[in-house]
C-alpha cells in the first residue's frame, strides 16, 4: 500500500509530501522524505537516458507524445518500493510504497500507473487555482 | 565406456546431453561413436519449432547409449529420456538381411512404435569398395530392401547410407557430413516434439497447482528440465524465461499464503532457515541445492539462493553481469519480504547475512566479468546500490553483534550469535582467494575489523554513487558514516559529511531534512565542544518552524545557557547569518524634519524584523553598517548658473562653507539613486511564471479567403521561455563583520517573536553621501547575526552640512537703495545646523560715503560697527536693523556703488556685499540764447524706480565770480516738487555778464535743497548738480531779408526775388573771415547763383556786412527763410607755415551761443505765381 506520495518542483525543491502510516522508529515522516529524496537521484537518472534515447529519435515533437510520463519502479529498499512520474513541465511525482504491509507487496504496475495518474490530475486542479504561485507549497485541505 | 550417464561431470556440470540409442550393431557403432561425437557439436543447425516459435540456429551435442529395451524411460523425464534412436548395421548381404537382420530390424520397429517412438533413423554403414564403384550398382542393396520394407512416405529419409569413414576416410566425407547433419536434424526434430508434449504436460501440471497435493518442488524440478534442455540447446534466455516464470509462480504463492490460505507444500519453506551460505554465480549447477529441492528439504534461502544461481548462470553466459546485480537487489528485497511473510525460522541476522553475501558476491561476479567486458558502465551503475545494501546489511549485522562503535563489548548472547552467522555461512572455498564469506566472518569476529569492513564498504558505495551522479544517494550514505562516526567519537569527520548533506539540502529546499541534519550537527558540535557552532546552530534550530516546538523551547534554552557559559568570557562575539533566525522584512529612512539630513542631527532608520524564534530574545544592539556611498557614474556637474539673485533684489552673500558646492538641482538628480525605504519582498527575482504572457489568437485565410487554421500566438515567447538562471540561488553570506565604527544603532532591544519594529539611529558627522550596509543584531551581548541584505540595495541617504549664513538685506525688497536718504536695512544670521556661540561679533566695514548705524541708536552714523550677535541654537535666525545713507556727491552719475564687507568670526575671510545706490534725481540744463542775453535752464527729474516724491526749496545757481545771475524764478510759487512717476521742476536764470568783461568760460553749481514729502520731520539735504558753460558769448546776429524781385511788390513762386544778408558783429572777436552757407530747403527754395561765400569783418566797426543773393520761391505759401550758416573761415595758410599743417582753407563752427540768427523763426509769404504785380511780405 502506498504510504507517501510526493510532488516535487522543477528545482527538485518539495512542494508537497503526503504520508500515512504509524510513526515508528523506522518508518516516519522523516524517512520517507529519505526516501523521496534519493529517489530524485534515480529518477533524474532515468529521465536523462530515455532523453539520451530519443534524442536519436527523429521527431522532437514524437518525442513528447510519445514519452511516457509515467517512470515505473525507481528503486526498493527492504522495505518500501519507490515509484516516479514526471510531468511535461518536469513536475515530479513520487509514490512510495511499502512492501512489508499486507497489501503493499502484491501491487501491481498498473496500479501504481493509475495512481500516479490520478495524482497527477489533482496536482492539476490545485495549480489551476488562480492564487497558487506555481512553485510555492501546495498544502492539502 | 564413454558418453554413458552418470559419469561424475553429469553431477555437476551440465552434462544434460541429447541421449541418442543405438541398436543393432554395438560393436560397430563403438568404431564410429568417436568420430560421431566430436562432428555434431561442430556446426549450427536450423532448428524449426512449431507454433511459429522462432527459429534458431543451435549447436547440438548427443551421448550415446546402447539400446535398452527394458530400460525405457518416461516420456516426461525430458533429461533421461533417450531422445533419439539409431539402428546401426553393416550389411552387405542380402540374403542375411532377409534371414536375420530384418527380424531384429522389424523387433526394434515395432518396439518404438509401441513407445510412441517416431524419432528413430537406421544407418547402414558401408565399406567403400573400389571395385563396386567400377561396376554398374547392383539392382538391389539391402538399404533398398530395408526401404522397401519398412518404409512409408513420411519416413523415406530415416534410412541412410554412410561409407564407413574409418576404412576409407576420403571416400567416406561426403556421406558422412549428411549422416551427421541428418541426426542432427532429427535430434532436434524429436526435440521439438518432445518438447511440445513435454510442455503440455508442464501446463497440465501447473493448472493443478490449486489442488492440495499439487507441489512446487516436483513442479519446479518437472519445469527445470525444459530450462536445462533449452540451456543445453544453448537458449539461455529462453531458459532464464523458465526460471524467471517459476520465480513470479513461487512469489505469487508465497505472496497470496499472505492473504489465502496457504498450500500444504509451502510448509517446506517455512522450515527453519539453518544454512546462509553465500550465492555462487557460476555457471554450474549447484546440485546440493537442487537436491534439498528435490528432497523437499530446502528452506526458502536455499530455494532463493538456487533459483538466483541458476539465472545468473543463464545471464552469465549471455554476458550480461549487469543484468545480475539489477536481479540481485530485488531478489534480496524479495527474499526478505518473503521471508517475513512466511515466518520461517532463522537466527537473528541470518538473512541480513545471506543479503549481503548475495550483494558480495554478486559484486565480485560482476567484477569478473566486467574486467573483461566492455559493459563495465551499465555495472558500475548496479554496483552502487548494491554496494549500499551491503553496508546497510552489514550495519545491521554489526548492530546485532554488538559491533558498532560506542557500543558496549560484545555480551555472551552475542558473541555467540556471531558463532551461530559464521557458522550458517558455511565454510569458505577451497581456493585461496578471500571470498566475500571470509570477510564477513572476519568482520563480525571484532570490532576494528568490522568497522574497517563497514567503512571501506560506506566509502565505496559513495564512490559509486558520486560516479554515477546520484549525489542524493551518496549524501544519504554520509549521513550514515556521519553517524558511524560520531559513535566512533570522530565527530569532527561527521561534521564535514552533515556539512555537505546539509547544504544540499538547504539548497533544494528541504527543509525538514534541513532541520534533522542540523539537529545531528548540534548534537555533533556538543560532543566536540565547540561552544560557537553549538550556540549557532541551537539559535537556528530554536528558529526552525519545522520543527516541534517543544524542541525548539529547549534548544533556545541550551542557545541561552550556552550564551551564558560558554561565550561568556569570549571578547568577540561570535558571528552567524541573520537570515536563519530573523528576516528583514522592509527599512525605511524615516525623512528628517528638513528636507535633508543635516550633520550633527539624529538620523533614524527604522527597519521590520520577523523574527523565528520562540520566544523573546534580548537584543542588546542592533545596528546598521554605513558605508560611503561612491557614485558609479561620473560626475557630470554643469556649471549650473550662479543663482545668487541680483543684488538690487537681494544684496546679501551666499553663506555657505567653501566645502559644500554642489548646486541644489545636482545634488537632487543624484541622491534619487539612493532609496529611501524597501521591502525586501522588492528585492526577489521576479517569478517569471507571473509575467503576464501576451497571447492573442490569430485567424490564418487562405488566398481564396478560406480559414486556413487558427492559432493562438505568444508574442513575448522569450521573455515567457527565458531561461531562468542556472545558478542557484545563493543567500549572500554575512559572515564577514563590517566596519560599525560609525552606524545606526539601538541598544536593549526586546525581540518578540514575529515582526518586531527597530528603530536604530545616529547623529550625522560627516557630510556626503552614504548607503546603508550589513545589519547586526547583537543577541545577549555575544552571539551577533549579521546580514548583508541591505548591502545590494541602493539604500541610502544623504547629509549636509548647513554652516551660517549671513545676509545683508533691504527692508523692503523691491525698492531702490537711494543714496542721499536714510536707507534701512537688516543683517540676517542664520545659524545653519551649528549653534552660534555668545558674544560672537560680526564687523562691518563701508566703503567711503557710505555711512551706518543701529536703526535705536540715534548715535552718528559711522563707516565701522560692531554687531553683536545673540547666541542662538541651531536653524535659528537673528535680525539686525540697520540705517545706511550714502553720501550724495555733487556729481552726476546715475549709478553709486559701495561695497561693505562683513567679517564673520566663524569664517576666515571677509564678505564683500557690493551694494548699488541710485541718486534720488537729476538735473540738466540748457542755455538759451536772446541776441545777447543768456539763459540758463535746468530741469530736475527723478530717476528713482520706485514712486518718490521730493519737495525742493530754496533753488540757487551759483557762479563764478565775474558773473552774475538774476533769479527769474517766481519766488512765491512755493515748493516744487519731483516724483518719479515723471513730474520735473524747471528753474530759470539770466546771466548778467559785464560787457566790459571778455568772457571766458564759467563755472555754475546748481543745488536745491529736498525732502520727502512724505517724511515730514526730516530736515533737508541738498542736492547739488555743477555745469560748465563755455562760448556763450554772442558774437555775430544775422539778419536775413527776402525782397520781392525788382518791380515787383510781393514774392511771388518762382520768381527771382532778393534775399538780403546781414552779419553783424555784436562782441570783440578775433575771427574776422567768415563763411555763409545759405541753406535752402531745396523743395521750397532755389537758391541762383552762389550759395556760400567769404566775408572779411572789420575788426573795429560795428557794421554790417550785406550779402544778396537771388533765390527763387519754389511754392506758394508761407514759407521759412532759407537758414544762413556762419563758419569760421581760415584761409589757406600760405604766408605762416607753421601755423597750421594745412594748405587748403577749412571752416570751423562757432559754438551755438555765439552766433544768434535773428531771422531763424520767420517766415515769408509768397504768392503764388499769378501775373498779379503783388507782393506782400510778412514778418
Amino acid at each position: 500500500m502506498a504510504v507517501c506520495v510526493a510532488v516535487i518542483g522543477k528545482d527538485n525543491s518539495p512542494l508537497y509530501i503526503g504520508g500515512i502510516g504509524n510513526d515508528t522508529s523506522t518508518d516516519n515522516e522523516l524517512s520517507r522524505q529519505w526516501l523521496v529524496h534519493t529517489a530524485l537521484d534515480a529518477l533524474e537518472e532515468r529521465l536523462a537516458t530515455t532523453n539520451s534515447n530519443n534524442a536519436t529519435a527523429s521527431a522532437n515533437a514524437a518525442r513528447t507524445d510519445l514519452r511516457d510520463l509515467y517512470l515505473g519502479l525507481l528503486y526498493s529498499t527492504d522495505t518500501h518500493k519507490i515509484y516516479g512520474y514526471v510531468t511535461n513541465t518536469k513536475i515530479k511525482l513520487v509514490l512510495v510504497t511499502s512492501s512489508t504491509s499486507p497489501s503493499g507487496s502484491n501491487i501491481r504496475d498498473a496500479e501504481v500507473r493509475t495512481a500516479l495518474r490520478r495524482l497527477h490530475a489533482l496536482y492539476a486542479d490545485a495549480i489551476c487555482n488562480p492564487f497558487h504561485l506555481p512553485g510555492d507549497q501546495i498544502i492539502s485541505q | 565406456m564413454k558418453g554413458v550417464d552418470n559419469s561424475p561431470a553429469d553431477r555437476e556440470g551440465m552434462t544434460n546431453k541429447p541421449i541418442i540409442t543405438c541398436a543393432g550393431d554395438w560393436n560397430l557403432f563403438c568404431t564410429l561413436e568417436a568420430p560421431l561425437v566430436a562432428a555434431i557439436p561442430q556446426d549450427s543447425c536450423e532448428w524449426r519449432r512449431s507454433y511459429g516459435r522462432i527459429t534458431k540456429f543451435v549447436y547440438l551435442e548427443a551421448s550415446f547409449v546402447k539400446f535398452n529395451k527394458d530400460k525405457n524411460q518416461s516420456e516426461l523425464n525430458l533429461l533421461k529420456r533417450p531422445i533419439f534412436h539409431v539402428y546401426w548395421t553393416d550389411c552387405v548381404d542380402i540374403e542375411y538381411y532377409k534371414t536375420t537382420l530384418r527380424e531384429d530390424i522389424e523387433g526394434w520397429l515395432k518396439y518404438l512404435e509401441k513407445n510412441n517412438v517416431t524419432d528413430w533413423m537406421i544407418v547402414l554403414v558401408e565399406t567403400y569398395d573400389i571395385r563396386k564403384t567400377n561396376k554398374l550398382l547392383p539392382r538391389t542393396t539391402v538399404l533398398d530392401k530395408i526401404k522397401g520394407d519398412f518404409s512409408v512416405k513420411q519416413t523415406e529419409d530415416r534410412f541412410i547410407s554412410v561409407i564407413n569413414p574409418i576404412k576409407s576416410e576420403a571416400r567416406s566425407a561426403e556421406s558422412w557430413r549428411a549422416l551427421v547433419a541428418k541426426v542432427r536434424h532429427f535430434v532436434l526434430v524429436a526435440y521439438n516434439k518432445a518438447l511440445i508434449k513435454f510442455e503440455e504436460h508442464m501446463r497440465e501440471q501447473r493448472e493443478k497447482r490449486n489442488d492440495p497435493e499439487w507441489d512446487f518442488c516436483k513442479y519446479f524440478i518437472l519445469q527445470e528440465q525444459l530450462a536445462f534442455v533449452l540451456e543445453m540447446l544453448c537458449l539461455y534466455e529462453e531458459a532464464l524465461v523458465q526460471y524467471d516464470e517459476l520465480d513470479a509462480l513461487f512469489s505469487q504463492f508465497v505472496l497470496n499464503s499472505n492473504v489465502a490460505e496457504s498450500p500444504k507444500w509451502l510448509d517446506t519453506f517455512k522450515q527453519q532457515v539453518t544454512s546462509w551460505q553465500a550465492v555462487r554465480l557460476t555457471a554450474l549447477v549447484p546440485q546440493n541445492l537442487r537436491e534439498l529441492i528435490i528432497k523437499k528439504k530446502a528452506s526458502l534461502l536455499d530455494f532463493r539462493s538456487y533459483l538466483f544461481q541458476r539465472q545468473s548462470a543463464m545471464l552469465l553466459l549471455t554476458f550480461k553481469p549487469w543484468e545480475i546485480a539489477s536481479r540481485c537487489l530485488t531478489t534480496v528485497h524479495n527474499t526478505l519480504v518473503e521471508l517475513s511473510l512466511l515466518g520461517a525460522q532463522a537466527v537473528e541476522g541470518a538473512a541480513a547475512c545471506w543479503a549481503h553475501l548475495a550483494c558480495v558476491e554478486t559484486l565480485r561476479a560482476c567484477e569478473r566479468l566486467s574486467s573483461t567486458n566492455t559493459a563495465l558502465e551499465a555495472c558500475t551503475a548496479m554496483h552502487a546500490p548494491l554496494l549500499h545494501n551491503a553496508k546497510d546489511k552489514l550495519h545491521e549485522l554489526g548492530k546485532l553483534c554488538g559491533l558498532l562503535p560506542g557500543s558496549s563489548d560484545p555480551s555472551s548472547e552475542q558473541l555467540h550469535l556471531v558463532v551461530m552467522l559464521s557458522a550458517g555461512m558455511g565454510d569458505s572455498e577451497p581456493n585461496n582467494q578471500q571470498s566475500p564469506t571470509d570477510r564477513l566472518k572476519e568482520a563480525l569476529c571484532s570490532k576494528n575489523s568490522f568497522q574497517q569492513y563497514y567503512l571501506e564498504l560506506a566509502e565505496l558505495a559513495m564512490g559509486t554513487y558520486k560516479h554515477i551522479g546520484r549525489l542524493r544517494f551518496a549524501r544519504h550514505i554520509g549521513r550514515d558514516l556521519a553517524a558511524f562516526y560520531s559513535e566512533l567519537g570522530e565527530s569532527g569527520k561527521a561534521v564535514v559529511f552533515l556539512t555537505d548533506a546539509l547544504r544540499s539540502y538547504e539548497e533544494q529546499g528541504w527543509r525538514d531534512l534541513a532541520a534533522h541534519s542540523r539537529l545531528e550537527l548540534v548534537a555533533a558540535a556538543l560532543r566536540m565542544r565547540d561552544g560557537d557552532r553549538y550556540t549557532k546552530l541551537s539559535a537556528r534550530i530554536a528558529s526552525t518552524a519545522e520543527l516541534e516546538i517543544l524542541v525548539r523551547n529547549f534548544y533556545f534554552e541550551e542557545m541561552m545557557k550556552s550564551l551564558r557559559d560558554n561565550l561568556a568570557d569570549k571578547k568577540e562575539t561570535v558571528l552567524t547569518e541573520l537570515n536563519d533566525c530573523f528576516q528583514i522584512v522592509s527599512a525605511t529612512l524615516l525623512p528628517s524634519e528638513r528636507d535633508v539630513y543635516i550633520t550633527d542631527n539624529k538620523i533614524q532608520c527604522r527597519f521590520v524584523v520577523e523574527s523565528y524564534m520562540p520566544k523573546d530574545v534580548n537584543c542588546t544592539r542592533a545596528a546598521i553598517s554605513v558605508e560611503v556611498y561612491q557614485d558609479k557614474q561620473t560626475e557630470k556637474r554643469t556649471p549650473v548658473k550662479n543663482n545668487k539673485t541680483d543684488l538690487s533684489v537681494s544684496v546679501g552673500s551666499q553663506s555657505n562653507s567653501p566645502r559644500r558646492s554642489t548646486p541644489d538641482d545636482t545634488s537632487e538628480n543624484e541622491s534619487n539613486n539612493l532609496i529611501t525605504s524597501i521591502r525586501l519582498d522588492d528585492l526577489k527575482p521576479k517569478n517569471p511564471l507571473l509575467n503576464p504572457m501576451n497571447i492573442t489568437s490569430k485567424l490564418h485565410y487562405k488566398e481564396d479567403k478560406t480559414l486556413q487554421k487558427a492559432t493562438v500566438e505568444c508574442q513575448n515567447p522569450k521573455v515567457t521561455l527565458k531561461r531562468s538562471d542556472s545558478s542557484k540561488y545563493r543567500k549572500p553570506s554575512a559572515t564577514v563583520r563590517n566596519n560599525y565604527e560609525t552606524c545606526f544603532s539601538a541598544d536593549d532591544i526586546i525581540i518578540k517573536p514575529g515582526l518586531n519594529d527597530v528603530t536604530v539611529e545616529y547623529i550625522a558627522k560627516q557630510c556626503g553621501k552614504f548607503k546603508l550596509g550589513q545589519i547586526s543584531l547583537i543577541v545577549e551581548g555575544k552571539l551577533e547575526f549579521l546580514s548583508n541584505a541591505l548591502v545590494s540595495s541602493k539604500m541610502g541617504y544623504e547629509v549636509e552640512t548647513q554652516g551660517v549664513s549671513v545676509y545683508l538685506n533691504k527692508v523692503e525688497a523691491k525698492k531702490d537703495l537711494v543714496a542721499g536718504l536714510e536707507q534701512e536695512m537688516e543683517l540676517v544670521v542664520n545659524s545653519g545646523s551649528s549653534k552660534i556661540e555668545e558674544n560672537a561679533k560680526i564687523e562691518l566695514r563701508t566703503s567711503t560715503g557710505l555711512h551706518m548705524r543701529f536703526v535705536d541708536d540715534q548715535s552718528a552714523m559711522s563707516r565701522e560697527l560692531s554687531i553683536p550677535i545673540d547666541a542662538i541654537g541651531p536653524f535659528q535666525t537673528a535680525k539686525i536693523q540697520l540705517r545706511l545713507f550714502a553720501i550724495l556727491q555733487p556729481k552726476r552719475e546715475k549709478n553709486i556703488e559701495h561695497t561693505v564687507w562683513l567679517t564673520c568670526p566663524w569664517w576666515e575671510s571677509a564678505t564683500e556685499v557690493p551694494l548699488h545706490f541710485v541718486p534720488p534725481m537729476s538735473a540738466s540744463w540748457r542755455l538759451l540764447t536772446s541776441n545777447t542775453r543768456k539763459l540758463v535752464h535746468i530741469t530736475l527729474k527723478s530717476t528713482v524706480a520706485h514712486p518718490l516724491q521730493f519737495l525742493l526749496t530754496d533753488p540757487s545757481l551759483d557762479c563764478d565770480a565775474n558773473t552774475n545771475v538774476s533769479d527769474l524764478n517766481p519766488k512765491n510759487a512755493g515748493d516744487l516738487v519731483v516724483a518719479s512717476d515723471g513730474t520735473t521742476a524747471s528753474f530759470m536764470w539770466e546771466l548778467l555778464k559785464d560787457p566790459l568783461v571778455k568772457a571766458g568760460p564759467m563755472k555754475a553749481t546748481f543745488s536745491v535743497n529736498y525732502r520727502l514729502k512724505s517724511a515730514k520731520e526730516e530736515t533737508s539735504r541738498r542736492f547739488s548738480c555743477p555745469f560748465d558753460i563755455q562760448d556763450y558769448t554772442t558774437l555775430f546776429v544775422i539778419r536775413t531779408k527776402l525782397e520781392p524781385g525788382k518791380g515787383s511788390d510781393f514774392c511771388r513762386a518762382s520768381q527771382v526775388c532778393c534775399l538780403q544778408l546781414n552779419v553783424q558783429r555784436v562782441n570783440e572777436t578775433e575771427h574776422t573771415s567768415l563763411m555763409y552757407e545759405v541753406l535752402a530747403d531745396q523743395t521750397m527754395w532755389a537758391v541762383l547763383g552762389r550759395t556760400a561765400g567769404v566775408i572779411t569783418m572789420e575788426s573795429n566797426s560795428t557794421e554790417g556786412q550785406c550779402v544778396s543773393l537771388d533765390v527763387m520761391p519754389l511754392g506758394a505759401g508761407y514759407l521759412p527763410l532759407p537758414a544762413v550758416r556762419l563758419s569760421k573761415y581760415i584761409a589757406a595758410n600760405t604766408r605762416d607755415p607753421k601755423k597750421d599743417i594745412s594748405a587748403h582753407p577749412r571752416l570751423e563752427p562757432f559754438s551755438p551761443g555765439q552766433v544768434y540768427h535773428a531771422g531763424k523763426a520767420k517766415q515769408i509769404h509768397v504768392l503764388p505765381p499769378v501775373p498779379k504785380e503783388h507782393v506782400d511780405i510778412t514778418v
